[in-house]
């Protein structure tokens, strides 16, 4: 696949990838005929983003597609945030990027074309390969909000910037927005702040609540989220159900990007454990049949359950021998599906006891899909010298 | 304003109206501690060296200085040299912090550097230690032949030379003569990077290469190397043909240019 930004567009690609790196580690490239998409997973999967840039967005959009397979393309975010590090430097000194992805070496080629001449090349190597995707319904959800991005940015002020989570209660005549605090012994959830905020419909563009709910979700990644957008004044809407059910934040620059954060909530009904636990369920990857039922390949266009409400799942890329499953048996699995989606790889869709928050919290890393030791801030000071020296006999 | 008992006669008086200039330079110079310090007949020159393989030299000219009085006893071509610990002459010099405090520097032969700063009334003085002067590896680039050599606008480097992999251990330089071409290249573990800079550049205003050169330099050097250009007006990029990199920067101060110049071995990788 080759695509080339032309210069107003780069900023924009800079940022949704400075967005994508607050929330994951890793950044999946996949090139599709509807454009290219950028995604990434956090640590504790509880959160998924999404930005697609249609073609239109580029100069140049060549998928150039020899076979069949979509190519897997991950990278280490680092890197890709090191190449834009700076959103003022790329305003003022890139005129155009281009980016190459090249299955046949495991690589990415990024090029950015500068003033003066100057050409600064990157190619960054793939890492394991391994595919997600976030299926989701919107059409069953029955509540739907618009808000601008600035006034859910001055929301979000009032916030503690180190503040997890927070719980969104819409009821069809008021909003409210409280931080979320952890159940934790008596003597905590005293002292604890408690801040809740409320706003009236007037404040929205739009507001459509069916039915009153408490939505619990992360509000890291919604901030990041939501700072892309508040960037380029772009409004957000909520898509949710109940507690428990993911919520869908998505933006949209009509015809050239869109961007979706699914995020995976509470059950309130679990409130009661004194752990909360993360149940986003109902997004559990729908995995192909064996290669034979080739036309269900091709991720079909239209029919991404990217931004458009009322899509159908997109289909996840196959592994072998899996159980096919329908919404059905998706309906009767257990609610405490752990993580709202499968990583491709040789594990098994076998139902799993999620790991609890507090845990997740404390060994982030072991949730972590992969591992870099070059990551490790733990002590590199040695406490004592080898005690085997090669000089003793 | 002195208060010094010395009632000896001083082989070196300089005056600076501001502080700042000098400590600039003593900063750029801070990547290691023993400072060879030099007064000449047509200004100072400070000198500090790592292993031997990587060389910082700062000429401040006399015209630099308000007042720059040199010993009518002292030889035309002679110099006086002394060693002294870098960090205390900069924090010696630093300690009205960022204000622009005049500078007053005394030399008494056997006697310790005597600096006094006074800003605004309040006057400072310090005794900075002398010790044996060193001898400075003489890499002999200005009489050596040239590989090739490139002059750029420092303006906008400072962006370009600030993007280096952090992570990569060597900086590979080339410049190609038949293509007219400077390439900066970098490989690390996330990914390999090349910075291209053609001949046509604005940036370039002097591409001369008589060969082909291709040299690997540590990147913790170059980093060092590569501060100054934020400050500086021009840069320069001279090769040797072993392989020496000279990267020298002009540094406008008013009417006075002073220069910084940082000389570099190359380094042998297993690639």
């Amino acid at each position: 696949m080759k695509c080339i930004i032309p210069s107003p567009n780069v900023k924009v690609f800079a940022r949704a990838i400075h967005s994508l790196a607050k929330i994951g580690d890793e950044l999946y490239l996949v090139p599709q005929i509807d454009g290219l998409a950028l995604r990434t997973i956090n640590s504790s999967r509880s959160a998924f983003t999404s930005f697609l840039f249609n073609p239109a967005y580029f100069s140049v959009y060549d998928e150039q597609k020899t076979s069949d397979e979509v190519p897997n393309c991950k990278i280490i975010m680092r890197r890709a945030v090191a190449i834009f590090k700076s959103i003022s430097q790329v305003d003022r000194m890139v005129e155009a990027a281009c980016i190459q992805i090249d299955p046949s070496e495991s690589q990415v080629r990024i090029e950015l074309r500068c003033k003066f001449n100057v050409t600064k090349s990157y190619v960054v190597p793939f890492l394991e390969a391994d595919t997600v995707k976030a299926q989701y319904d919107t059409s069953e959800s029955s509540n739907h909000l618009d808000i601008d991005s600035k006034t859910l940015s001055s929301v979000f002020d009032s916030f503690l910037q180190n503040q997890e989570e927070v719980t969104m209660i819409a009821s069809p005549g008021e909003f409210k927005l409280k931080n979320f605090i952890e159940d934790q012994d008596e003597m905590s959830r005293r002292h604890a702040v408690s801040t809740v905020f409320t706003m009236k419909i007037p404040e929205f563009q739009s507001y459509a609540i069916k039915e009153t709910s408490h939505v619990t979700y992360c509000l890291k990644e919604l901030r990041s989220f939501n700072g892309f957008a508040e960037a380029f004044s772009l409004p957000l809407s909520a898509t949710f159900d109940v507690g428990g059910k993911p919520i869908v934040f998505a933006l949209s620059h009509e015809g050239f990007y869109e961007a979706a954060l699914v995020m995976a909530t509470i059950d309130e009904n679990s409130a009661t454990d004194p752990i909360p636990v993360n149940t986003g369920e109902r997004l559990l990857s729908h995995v192909e049949p064996p290669p034979k039922a080739s036309t269900q390949r091709e991720p079909k266009p239209g029919k991404t359950s990217h931004l458009t409400p009322g899509v159908t799942p997109i289909l996840a890329k196959e592994p072998l021998n899996r159980e096919l499953l329908t919404p059905d048996v998706m309906a009767e699995m257990s609610m405490d599906q752990g993580g709202i989606w499968d990583i491709e790889g040789n594990e098994e869709t076998v139902p799993r006891s999620p790991p609890s928050k507090k845990a997740r919290v404390v060994f982030k890393r072991c949730f972590d899909a992969t591992f870099y030791p070059q990551n490790m801030t733990a002590a590199t000071r040695v406490l004592a010298p080898d005690s085997d020296d090669d000089d003793e006999s | 304003m002195v208060s010094s008992v010395d009632a000896g006669v001083s082989l070196v008086e300089a005056k600076m109206s501001d502080c700042k200039t000098f400590a600039l330079f003593l900063k750029h110079l801070h990547f290691h501690e023993d400072l060879c310090f030099i007064f000449t007949q047509h200004g100072i020159k400070l000198t500090t060296e790592d292993s031997k393989i990587f060389q910082a030299n700062a000429f401040l000219q006399k015209e630099l200085f308000r007042d720059y009085q040199w010993h009518s006893s002292l030889e035309d071509g002679q110099e006086i040299a002394f060693d002294l610990d870098l960090p205390s002459l900069l924090d010696a010099i630093s300690l009205f912090g960022g204000t622009t405090a005049s500078l007053y520097l005394r030399y008494l032969e056997g006697r310790p550097l005597q600096v006094w700063l006074e800003d605004q009334g309040v006057v400072v003085e310090v005794h900075v230690k002398v010790r044996r002067p060193w001898e400075p590896v003489d890499f002999n680039f200005v009489k050596a032949a040239i590989s090739a050599k490139i002059l750029f606008a420092a303006e906008h480097m400072k962006e370009i030379l600030g993007d280096l992999d952090g992570l990569s251990e060597y900086v590979e330089i080339k410049i190609h003569q038949e293509r007219a071409l400077f390439q900066l290249k970098t490989k690390s573990a996330i990914g390999d990077c090349t910075i291209e800079i053609p001949e046509s550049s604005e940036l370039i205003s002097h591409f001369s290469a008589n060969e082909d050169v291709e040299m690997t330099y540590k990147a913790f050097l170059l980093k060092q190397a590569f501060k100054p250009v934020a400050a500086a007006e021009k840069v320069s990029f001279r090769v040797s043909p072993d392989g020496l990199l000279c990267i020298q920067y002009m540094i406008r101060m008013g009417e006075v240019k002073s220069f910084l110049e940082f000389i570099c071995c190359p380094s042998e990788t297993s690639d």
